[in-house]
């Protein structure tokens, strides 16, 4: 083209078609830093591996062997408790505040065990007879804090059994874990007891990482079916009760103010969250301690859930209700119980039976008897020492399974237990000569109730 | 001879308030022995013998009536005379009033109407009027000491006031017009003109040669009409009795009866309103209200489980009653008898609303008859099951059931025959 003859019209046309390829140029090269994704520099950088990190397990003559090998000490402290649920998670900051090092861990990757995880929400057995709540300490601080949320809690008024949300209660939790500096190991599964003839010097973790050990002076098993303390040999007792998967469903904030009533069993309870309820699952008898049965009630239950709210869907009015979650944790609700110092009974619970080591004081479900006293033999094993059982899995006969189960009997128990380790981690003595008095003080310093 | 007379009048006396104070004794909650009371009520050979024809049944009530029933055949109107505690108060209210004893000549004999009535009706079954008896009336009135503002015990004292008053204002009339166990004395009494007797020698119908004969039945002309409007009278109770009968039975009982309890068509009728039950159950779940399902059941005991239940150790009540409205049990008898049917409230049952819940009513239940209904992946609820045939209402299980009320004892329909429950250990 003749530089001379060009219009001004053509200039633009040339400048434009220059910007546009310059542009597209551009363009085609930018995001990663060069046009080549061969050339990426955030690549995650590998680290070459050779062999496994230990001798894996081998088949041998159709058996299969572990071999016997040293596992790595993930951390020392001087209480552990294992166990991250309303027990364990009380159990380790009351220790913490007692003053000495407290370690938290636990298999799933939230805080809470089936109080959030499980979805079981609903605090009951805190009350007794005249509306008067006996059960305190941590856990109840636990409920004020969920009080400033919003949708926090609900039903917190005297002679109510209040329900909390999940995620709220998640997020508390890891507040005061952190606010205490507690250490903590999530995803980590306690498989075994560490001992030293009867004497309990930590706990063996699975996790991601690998096996590893934990060493404590005191160990407080908060795993509510008793893994620890099973591993060390204490004596207990296994039981086989119902179990059952937790659901919630949502949008009845969206039903037709007109509609037919649906079968009750099916909308279940309100939790905090406008619209969303929860719904229990009494569920088939099973032993939750054999993965076969867990399995299957898992499967079953996700397509009972299903079918049950496909059936409140079908109800004229409850169209928009849909399936929220299905709860991560399966809600076992017993499994090891610890045969302690002291065996609880529920004749003891109906006298009203007094005992001079109080270290904890429970409530009635929806308050229909007076408060009784869980004495400190209750926690300890018979023949294992320095190792604390606390939650549902401490010491009590068949009656007592309800009891001993609900929330606020594991924080309640979770905090004598937490008390205790570090009164004996303090006196440098064992678990089961630990003077309980002392352990009364701490706990009344630290706001339990004891009678 | 007047001293012979006074002495023997003295010596009366003397027994008579012995026998009122015995009564009194027997009667207030002073025996460690629940069926004492039993024993005031069950003399009246009235009640006694009502009560044996309506139930065909003669019950351990049958020993105390008995002696007394033979020394009336011998001597007519003693037991008013000698015993009767009714009978000395009435004679003390007529003594204060300035009114003269023979004025209450004009009254009819109602008395007698009244018994021949209910033993025709105690044929059919259906006893009337034994709660006039007037040592019915004295046991409910003193023996509910304890409890003085039971129904029973209020409508028992008036009732005893009542006859006072009349005694008061009509010297005699109560004890000589009115009361039924003092016309069934003399009813016997005149029966007794029918056994064969000698005639002294010297009367008219004499041979000539001096052989006596024997008469049989009264003589003259107006003891025979007598006798047959009494039997008439008699007879006009059995068409009312079933005609009660009939009615009775249409009706679904409302409200919860003691155990061994006859039907309550029935029961209105032979129970005394003695308060015996109320006063013998440990448990107190036997009581009175003004409110009744039916004029002939008013203020007959009614079980209610408010604070306790029918324990599986006791059949005191059964065996406190004098007249069998309540038949006498044995222990391993009462479950057999039930006094009604627990049944489980669905909307109200937590389990049944897919809560949790210890499920107390199992643990309570002392006959093992509550059993939960087996939760599985087709049928996803658990709910607690009341086995029909082992239950025997003795609301154990809805003393349990607190806060939620939630299983309740109903009345249910007569005994089944051939059951056999029995408690889990009675000594629990």
């Amino acid at each position: 083209m003749d530089p001379k003859r060009m219009t001004r019209r053509d200039w633009m046309r040339v400048l434009g078609a220059t910007g546009l390829a310059t542009g597209a140029g551009a363009l085609a090269g930018s995001g990663p830093a060069c046009a080549d994704p061969a050339q990426r520099k955030d690549a995650p950088r590998g680290v070459r591996v050779a062999g496994p990190d230990h001798p894996p397990a081998i088949l041998r003559d159709g058996k299969v062997i572990q071999p016997e090998r040293q596992l790595a000490l993930l951390h020392e402290t001087d209480v552990l408790v294992v166990g991250g649920g309303p027990a364990g998670v009380v159990a380790a900051l009351a220790a913490k505040r007692a003053g000495v090092r407290a370690t938290l861990v636990e298999r799933y990757g939230h805080l809470g065990g089936l109080w959030t995880g499980g979805l079981v929400l609903i605090v009951i057995g805190h009350i007794v007879t005249g509306k008067k709540q006996v059960c305190q300490g941590i856990g109840e601080e636990m409920m004020r804090r969920l009080e400033k949320l919003d949708r926090g809690i609900c039903n917190r008024q005297p002679g109510r059994n209040p329900t909390v949300d999940a995620e709220a209660l998640k997020y508390v939790m890891v507040e005061m874990v952190m606010e205490e500096e507690l250490d903590v190991f999530l995803h980590c599964w306690g498989v075994d007891a560490i001992m030293e003839g009867n004497t309990v010097r930590g706990a063996v973790f699975e996790s991601k990482s690998g096996r590893q050990a934990i060493l404590a002076k005191v160990v407080v098993d908060a795993s509510g079916d008793g893994d620890v303390f099973g591993a060390a040999g204490a004596d207990h007792e296994r039981r086989k009760y119902h179990a059952g998967l937790v659901h919630r469903i949502g949008n009845l904030d969206q039903v037709a103010k007109d509609a037919a009533k649906p079968e009750a069993r099916l909308l279940g309870s309100i939790t905090p969250v406008a619209g969303v309820r929860w719904v229990n699952m009494q569920g088939p008898d099973i032993d939750a301690l054999d993965v076969a049965e867990l399995t299957k009630l898992e499967l079953n239950a996700r397509r009972l859930i299903w079918r049950n709210v496909e059936k409140l869907r079908q109800t004229p009015g409850y169209e928009k209700v849909y399936l929220m979650e299905t709860a991560p944790q399966l809600g076992v609700r017993i499994t090891r119980v610890l045969n302690g110092l002291h065996w609880l009974k529920m004749s003891d619970v109906l006298g009203g039976v007094r005992f001079p080591d109080v270290v904890a004081v429970g409530g009635a479900w929806n308050g229909d008897h007076q408060e009784w006293q869980i004495p400190y033999g209750a926690l300890v094993p018979k023949n294992v020492d320095n190792l604390l059982a606390a939650g549902r899995c401490i010491s009590g006969e068949p009656l007592m399974s309800d009891l001993i189960r609900v929330i606020p009997n594991c924080f309640i128990t979770g905090h004598a237990a937490g008390a205790a380790a570090a009164v004996a981690v303090k006196d440098g003595c064992l678990v089961r000569d630990v003077e309980v008095p002392k352990v009364q003080k701490l706990l009344l310093q630290q706001e339990a109730y004891l009678g | 001879m007047n001293e012979k007379l006074k002495s023997r009048r003295l010596v009366r006396t003397l027994v008579r308030c012995g026998a009122l104070a015995a009564a009194a004794v027997l009667v207030l909650p002073l025996f460690p022995w629940s069926a004492a009371a039993k024993a005031v009520p069950a003399l009246s050979p009235f009640v006694m013998l009502a009560s044996t024809i309506a139930t065909r049944a003669a019950g351990g009530a049958a020993l105390f009536g008995l002696p007394v029933l033979l020394v009336v055949i011998a001597r007519r109107r003693w037991f008013c005379r000698w015993a009767c505690p009714v009978g000395l108060l009435t004679e003390c209210a007529g003594r204060l009033s300035p009114v003269s004893a023979s004025r209450c000549g004009p009254v009819p004999r109602i008395g007698r109407w009244l018994v021949l009535v209910s033993i025709g009706a105690a044929a059919a079954g259906y006893p009337l009027f034994l709660w006039l008896d007037p040592l019915a009336m004295f046991t409910g009135a003193v023996g509910l000491a304890h409890r003085p503002t039971s129904p029973a015990a209020t409508a028992a004292a008036a009732a005893v006031a009542l006859v006072l008053l009349l005694s008061a204002a009509l010297p005699g009339v109560w004890c000589l017009k009115l009361c039924p166990l003092g016309a069934f004395q003399e009813l016997v009494a005149a029966g007794r003109r029918w056994l064969p007797r000698r005639l002294a020698v010297g009367d008219s119908s004499t041979e000539a040669n001096g052989t006596e004969r024997l008469l049989v039945g009264p003589v003259s002309r107006r003891s025979l009409l007598a006798a047959a409007g009494g039997a008439a009278c008699a007879a006009l109770g059995v068409p009312l009795g079933m005609r009660a009968q009939a009615a009775g039975r249409q009706r679904q009982p409302r409200a919860l009866r003691p155990p061994g309890a006859v039907p309550l068509w029935q029961f209105g009728q032979l129970c005394l309103r003695c308060g015996n039950c109320i006063r013998s159950c440990p448990a107190g779940i036997i009581a009175t209200g003004w409110r009744s399902e039916s004029a002939a059941a008013w203020l007959a005991p009614i079980v209610s489980f408010d604070s306790d239940y029918c324990r599986e150790d006791c059949v005191a009540c059964t065996q406190a009653c004098p007249s069998g409205a309540l038949a006498p049990l044995r222990l391993e008898e009462k479950p057999n008898q039930p006094i009604g049917l627990a049944e489980v409230l669905m909307d109200r049952c937590l389990l049944a609303l897919g809560s949790e819940c210890r499920a107390m009513c199992i643990d309570a239940c002392p006959y093992d008859a509550i059993t939960l209904h087996e939760w599985t992946f087709e049928d996803d609820r658990r709910y607690p099951i009341v086995a029909e045939a082992n239950c025997p209402g003795c609301g154990a299980c809805q003393v349990a059931c607190t806060p939620m009320a939630a299983i309740a004892v109903r009345p249910a329909a007569p005994p089944l025959t051939g059951r056999s429950v029995a408690a889990r250990n009675p000594s629990d």
